[in-house]
Parts: C-alpha cells; structure tokens; sequence
C-alpha cells in the first residue's frame, strides 16, 4: 500500500493508451523545431520579416496541435472518419503554424478550426468515449490559441477596448462552455455501462475531474476473479438484505449526510471505517428515497486511508474509485476539481481514500457498475420502496 | 471576431493577456462546478469572478506597460504556484491524497511559470521610471514594426 506509487499510477491512469503515440509526438516537438532550424527551414518560413510573440507563441501552440493530430490515428485508428478528421485538423493547424510563423493572416481560419475542433471532440465524448488527459490537455493548446486570436492586439492610440472585451468574453465563453461539456461527458462516460468492456465505454476516468478510478493490473477477468466477484456480490446482497428497511439501518448506526432525499442518498456508518471490503460492514448503504419511501440500492466500501488501493478480488471487474474535490475555505464549501486540473481560488484540492459500490438490486449495468441510470432507479423505486420512518426529512 | 490582418506590433504582454484570460476562464469554470455541488448558491462564483477580474485588469495594464501590474501579475501566479505546492503537502495527510495529471501540471504549474517568465521579460524591456525624470519609457524591445510585413 504505498501512496506515492498511487500517485504516479493516478498520473498514467489519466492518460488513454491510444493517445500516447500523440504524447510522444507533442513531447519531440522540441526536436522537431530544433531540426527544422538546423537546415535552415524556418528561415525560408518566415522570409517575410521578424513576426511579433503573440504570432510565434500562435505557431508553437499551433504546431504543439498539428503534431498531436497528425500523431492521433497511430493509436486511435478504430474508425475512418475519425483518422480522417485527425489527419485533415492536423494539416490545417500545420499550414496555419506556417503562416503565422511566415507573417500570414492566420487568426480566423485558427479561430474556426480550433471551435471546429473542439465540437467534433465534444461529438466524439458525448459518443461515449471517456475524455483523456492529453485531448484534455489538446483542448488547453486549443483554447490557448482561440484565446491569442479572439483578442486583437493593442495599438499605440488605438487601444481597441470594445473589441478587446468582445475577443476576451468569447474566449472565456468557449472556454467555460467547452470545460462544462467535457466535465458532462466524463460523467457519462464513467457511469456508463459495466466495467472493463473495452475502448468505447471504458468507465476509467481519464479526465480525473471529480472522479479518479483505481489502477488495473489487467484489462480483462480471469475465470477466479469472475467468480470471486460473483461470489462478493452475493455476499454483500445477503448482508444487505436487512437494510431494506432503512428503520433497521438506522438503528444500526447508519446516518444521513446533508441529502436525506433523492435517488442517490448515501447513509454513512463511522462505526464501519476501519473495515476493508466486508459485506457485513460496508461504510454506507445507498438508498432512493423519495415522498417517505425508501429503497436500498447498495452498499459502499470505502478504504480507512487515501492512497491506498482497495482489494480487487473480481480483478477488473471489481474497480475502485476516489473523488478529487475542492475544499474551499472562502466561502466554506465543497466542489469538485475541474476538467482543466483546478479548483476555484482559495480553495484545496483534495483526493478521497478509495470507494467501491456494490449493487444490491438487479440493475441492467450489473453490481459493479459505476452508477445506476436515475430513470431506471426511478422506476425500480415507484414499485420497490417501502416507507421510510415518519420522522425521516420530507416524509 | 479580431480584424485578421497580418502581423501586427505585439509584446509578451499581448501572450500574458491571452494566458491569465485562460486561466481565469479555468478558475471560473472551477468556480461554476463548486455552485453545482452547494446547490446552486451563486456566492462560490465570487471568488473565481473576482481573480479574472483582478487578472484582466493587471493584463491589460501590462499590456499598457505599467511596470506595478506586470509585478502583480508575477505575485498572482506565485501565489498559485505556491497553492499546487500546498495542494501537494495536503495530500502527504493520510485522510486525502494529490492526484496529479497532466492537465493539472500544465494549467497550474505550466502556465504560471510562463506568465512569470514573460512578466520578467517585461519588466525588463519596460526599465523603473526615474524620480522626477520622463512619464513613459522607450518602446518595448519586443516590439516589430509594421513596415517589415509585406501584404500578399
């Protein structure tokens, strides 16, 4: 159990396989750079005349994007229009680097490349693959680059202040809208479907934003770890059985946190913390409670210490995970860390100790899966519940 | 949408402007996440409104070229820079830990160190006002004149 291995296996964990031949291509950028000055290339490129920062921090950030799109489709070649839009965003943002390094007009055709980039990645997440540190870290480059080409420059006597605010709003916007989306599709993409089915609605959370999963030594279960993970649900549903009246939870010590209604209220048991993975003592019971019914949905294990890897008896099957939050101290408060790595200022950014749901009622996803779709606990609810005590919050 | 024409006369302080205007879209963003988790309560986007605001108006001073925003340009992003650090002894606790991603290094380790970088580059270029001597400096050294770009 040794946390500062965590810590690096949570750093490779965010970054997707088939993105890291584009990585590597950004990280030999330098190289690349390094050799095009050698022989004298960059000297016909920019012929024209010395460009300013802002045109040779554009190229960079250009080339740092054309290198990894051009890279993509060595480890993402899974569907032709995607190689296709990779190679073709690639050589554009290539050929504007080249005019913005040459002293050519380059600002709109970047702006709309990089805002039609951006949509066609958010197309891509929402279509189910788990957003990655390094597009992550792409759609940063991009922003970058909307951002040096939104806001015009400041001439002497002409300080250009309404377009200036315009350029500055909209690049805060799309960077907002573009970090919202990206956040929404991390979630989706980690809630969705069982775990360890393969590239398409792989629940790892590579965009670490508010949700960090557990490292797998290996992508697929073997026969013993299928059956210990069968065998622990079953255990934990028998355990659990009793808690289907939450009056019997709460007599056991279980207790309501600041949401006592809904359809993912977590009552938490302190007495249970020091134990690892014991269906007879799991750390908090996960009810739908709505209208003074209530419905045991599972149960959570939670290990006692953060950077601790939780047992994985079911293998992949069997994944933890732990929440990145911000603690904010002005004003008093708790949130999760953004898909850009931050939190807001005078806050902290935190990680949990590892947690693991195990479902007790036969959702389509399995017992394992990462969260239940609402709709369908919304309906298991409406026929499944029973009454929650009289005193309960909102009965 | 900025008038597309060529080169025009920038300075570092043009990328810094770019920069902390991302950086504080980011902590807006952080911020709007925050209201989402305390159920809505607008009060936890003062903070991040505040930072952008405070790092537009710096920007835009250095982009004027004076020296006291370019200095607070520089002491903002120490601070964050010494927030990550913080964030990193935090997570040395046995109640939480620090992930690190490289999306974190690159927003908060990454971006701070060039906006000092380029704020130091400034100052230099923009040399301390003598007492009693001229209002403004000489002209940035890192600024290209217009003539050199030849339209197509």
């Amino acid at each position: 159990m040794d946390s500062a291995m965590n810590m690096w296996q949570s750093f490779v964990i965010g970054l997707a396989p088939d993105h890291l031949p584009a990585l590597v291509a950004a990280a030999l950028l330098p190289l690349l750079i390094w050799a095009v000055r050698l022989i004298g290339l960059d000297a016909r490129v920019t012929a024209v005349g010395p460009v300013g920062p802002v045109d040779r921090w554009a190229a960079a950030l250009l080339g740092f994007a054309a290198v990894v799109h051009l890279a993509l489709p060595l480890g993402h070649s899974d569907s032709m229009l995607l190689v296709i839009g990779f190679l073709g965003s690639g050589v554009g943002y290539a050929w504007l680097a080249l005019r913005a390094l040459g002293g050519r007009s380059y600002r709109l055709a970047s702006a709309v490349l990089v805002i039609a980039t951006l949509i066609a990645y958010l197309v891509v997440v929402f279509g189910g693959e788990a957003p990655d540190q390094v597009g992550i870290a792409t759609a940063v480059v991009e922003l970058g680059v909307l951002a040096l080409c939104l806001v015009p420059a400041r001439r002497a006597g002409r300080p250009r202040r309404f377009v200036r605010l315009v350029g500055s709003s909209a690049a805060v916007a799309v960077t907002v809208l573009a970090g919202s989306a990206i956040w929404v599709g991390s979630f989706r993409a980690h809630q969705s479907g069982p775990p360890a089915q393969g590239h398409h609605h792989d629940p790892t959370s590579r965009a670490q934003a508010g949700i960090v999963t557990g490292w797998l030594t290996a992508a697929t279960p073997t026969r013993a770890q299928q059956r210990a993970a069968a065998d622990l649900a079953a255990r934990t549903i028998a355990a659990t059985a009793r808690y289907a009246n939450i009056s019997v939870a709460l007599a056991d010590g279980f207790r309501p946190g600041k949401v006592a209604s809904g359809y993912d209220v977590h009552l938490e048991s302190h007495a249970n913390a020091g134990y690892i993975l014991d269906p007879t003592h799991p750390q908090a019971l996960v009810y739908a409670i709505t209208n003074g019914r209530a419905t045991l949905l599972g149960a959570l294990f939670q290990m006692p210490h953060a950077g601790w890897p939780g047992p994985t008896p079911g293998g992949p099957i069997t994944r933890w995970h732990a929440h990145n939050v911000c603690l904010s101290a002005l004003p008093p408060g708790l949130g999760l860390v953004s898909p850009f790595g931050g939190c807001p200022p005078l806050s902290v950014d935190a990680t949990t100790p590892e947690m693991m749901h195990i479902w007790v009622v036969a959702n389509p996803s399995g017992p394992y899966a990462q969260g239940l779709d609402t709709a369908w606990v919304r309906r298991y609810h409406a026929s499944h519940s029973l009454p929650a005590p009289a005193s309960w919050p909102g009965s | 949408m900025t008038a597309d024409a060529g080169p025009t006369p920038t300075t570092y302080a043009d990328v810094v402007y770019a920069l902390v205007l991302l950086e504080g879209a980011f902590g807006l963003l952080a911020g709007l996440g925050m209201v989402v988790m305390m159920g809505g309560k607008p009060v936890y986007l003062l903070m991040p409104v505040a930072k952008l605001m405070a790092l537009l108006i710096f920007a835009t001073n250095a982009v004027g070229g004076r020296r006291w925003a370019m200095i607070a340009l520089i002491v903002t992003q120490a601070v964050s820079l010494l927030g990550f650090v913080l964030d990193v002894l935090v997570g040395l606790l046995p109640q939480v830990q620090f992930t690190i991603n490289l999306v974190g290094l690159l927003t908060g380790v990454a971006m701070p160190v060039a906006v000092i970088r380029l704020c130091a580059r400034l100052l230099a270029a923009y040399p301390r006002k003598p007492r009693g001597g001229p209002a403004r400096p000489s002209p940035p050294a890192q600024t290209f004149p217009v003539a050199t770009w030849t339209p197509r």
